[in-house]
């Protein structure tokens, strides 16, 4: 019986594991094999070559994208928190449930939308003549703009994880922490803040590693002026450069993976603190 | 003064989440051609437009076939996947899980450009059809159907299926009358939020269609990286009163199906 049962198992998680595994090697291994090639003519057995990683790393365009990239991922990931933080703690304070399931709905809605409708939204709000184009008309086609829309497109990737840590934190803990004669300020730096940063990390870790591969929102708020990694793999894929792109795609992934090992890190030194 | 504070915080970040939308609304229903405050005039025209436009059609029928098959593959997939992890004794139960989230952290970017070069260089069939974009998109709608439904199953007593086992139903029998029923809602919240993710798709569909057949987004992004203009609003108008009717479908059916009972306790 429990013999069957575990082949039964097997045989239901066969198809998504087979799809995943299809996926994920065939992907992993075509991306690295097309960036150890210099052939253009998309041959998958052109001979093994390292020009193009020397020819990609020796060049000041790469390392430049890379900067902006990370750029915009440091920049997004910090204002999306500063706001993500105080605004999840808002929504816990709003008592009328319709009030805070309004709220949480008008936060999420932006995700039910496409990201390059959210974008072209941003670019009619900032465009000359445009409502806002007066006060930021400098903004559409430059990093403040891409950064602006950028916050608008992940605040939501942020504020859910954060939300998560600060509703449930109890709310004894605070009032135990008064009782015991803390103000508000070391009440909220010693006792609430402490235990939200696990939240507070997800919501970062989310946020930083989708802004830095975010294509649609640069490519219309940048127009061109404006290059990050994504961007360059797409128009290297057009101009038939698939090696080099390989190369760029290679370099975001890690800088993902690193991204990832980096909040992993942090998560584990603030994480299994003590109990208070 | 706190709650003052509170609500003009509120009041802020609300309108910064929904100016973007609203200004795409308001331009689409406008006489204007260029937007730069309130609309002089009020007109169907662009919509008309917009409804009219050939490649919008094509872009749109396109969407909804990639977005209806790669949910049904990824809620076959994914739901058979999270049952098996949650019910049966197999090996390395945790690790499944975490590989089956896995794909969220990987770059879309980087998945459209590995499947580009997949499709172009071993199977170029797949190329720019329907089933190849969808196909792709499994990868990303995957981690939603397993977390969700998994969600579901783990609020489910188990013993519920084992006593119907134990009266005589076959494992199927048990699975489709017990808990299929009762994981049914976090189904249809994966499938929901799976097929508008996949509808809504750009950063990786942009590498897999030529430009003359894409999906709704990807006809959109072309079209904005040439020119601006209100049909192109229109569209965008479309596309949000959609999504938003769809969700409030579901939260409606939802409602009465008592779906958020529980989490109204946890507020």
């Amino acid at each position: 019986m429990t013999a069957t049962r575990r082949r039964l198992g097997l045989l239901l998680l066969a198809p998504g594991t087979a799809y995943l595994v299809l996926a994920f090697v065939s992907l992993a291994l075509l991306l690295v094999s097309y960036s150890v090639r210099t052939e253009q003519k998309s041959t998958l057995f052109a001979p093994f070559d390292l020009a193009t990683w020397r020819a990609a790393l020796g060049d000041g365009y790469l390392w430049s994208t890379v900067g902006t990239t990370l750029r915009f991922g440091l920049l997004v990931t910090v204002l999306c928190v500063l706001i993500g933080y105080p605004l999840a703690w808002c929504v816990r304070g709003l008592r009328r449930p319709w009030q805070a399931g309004a709220m949480l709905f008008l936060i999420f809605s932006p995700i039910l939308v496409s990201v390059v409708v959210r974008s072209y939204g941003w670019a009619m709000l900032l465009r000359p003549g445009g409502p806002l184009g007066g006060v930021l008309g400098s903004w559409l086609y430059h990093e403040p703009g891409v950064v602006l829309a950028l916050v608008h497109v992940e605040l939501p990737f942020a504020f859910f994880p954060i939300l998560a840590a600060v509703r449930t934190l109890p709310a004894e803990l605070s009032e135990a922490a008064a009782d015991l004669g803390a103000r508000r300020a070391r009440r909220f730096w010693q006792v609430q803040l402490p235990l939200t940063t696990p939240g507070l990390l997800s919501g970062a870790q989310l946020t930083f590693t989708l802004t830095i591969s975010a294509f649609a929102t640069p490519a219309l708020l940048g127009g061109g002026r404006v290059t990050v990694l994504a961007q360059s793999i797409y128009s290297d894929i057009q101009q038939l450069q698939w090696p080099h792109a390989a190369v760029q795609a290679v370099v975001l992934l890690v800088l993902t993976l690193a991204v990832l090992a980096i909040f992993g890190l942090l998560g584990r030194l603030v994480g299994p603190r003590r109990p208070l | 003064m706190n709650r003052l504070l509170r609500t003009v915080f509120l009041t802020v970040v609300g309108l910064f989440i929904v100016a973007p939308l609203v200004v795409i609304l308001v331009a689409s229903v406008s006489t204007d051609e260029v937007l730069s405050g309130l609309p002089s005039g009020f007109t169907t025209r662009w919509l008309s437009e917009a409804l009219a436009n050939e490649q919008f059609q094509v872009g749109f029928a396109y969407s909804i076939r990639v977005a209806a098959i790669a949910t049904a593959w990824a809620v076959v997939l994914g739901t058979s996947a999270a049952y098996a992890i949650h019910r049966f004794d197999v090996p390395g139960k945790s690790l499944l899980r975490s590989v089956f989230i896995a794909p969220l952290s990987l770059p879309r970017v980087v998945a459209g450009f590995c499947f580009f070069v997949l499709y172009a260089s071993l199977v170029p069939a797949a190329y720019g059809t329907v089933g190849g974009v969808a196909f792709a998109h499994v990868l990303l709608l995957l981690p939603f159907v397993v977390s969700l439904v998994g969600a579901g199953l783990a609020n489910l007593d188990p013993e519920l299926e084992e006593a119907a086992r134990d009266l005589g139903a076959t494992p199927w029998q048990a699975f489709l009358r017990v808990t299929l029923p009762r994981i049914r809602v976090s189904m249809i919240i994966a499938a929901v939020f799976g097929f508008l993710t996949s509808f809504d798709e750009v950063d990786l569909s942009v590498f897999l269609m030529p430009a003359d057949t894409t999906t709704l987004p990807v006809a959109i992004f072309l079209r904005l990286q040439q020119n601006q203009d209100p049909v192109t609003s229109a569209v965008s108008s479309l596309m949000i009163a959609g999504s938003l009717a769809l969700t409030g479908l579901v939260a409606l059916a939802g409602r009465r199906a008592g779906l958020f009972a529980t989490r109204k306790e946890r507020m």
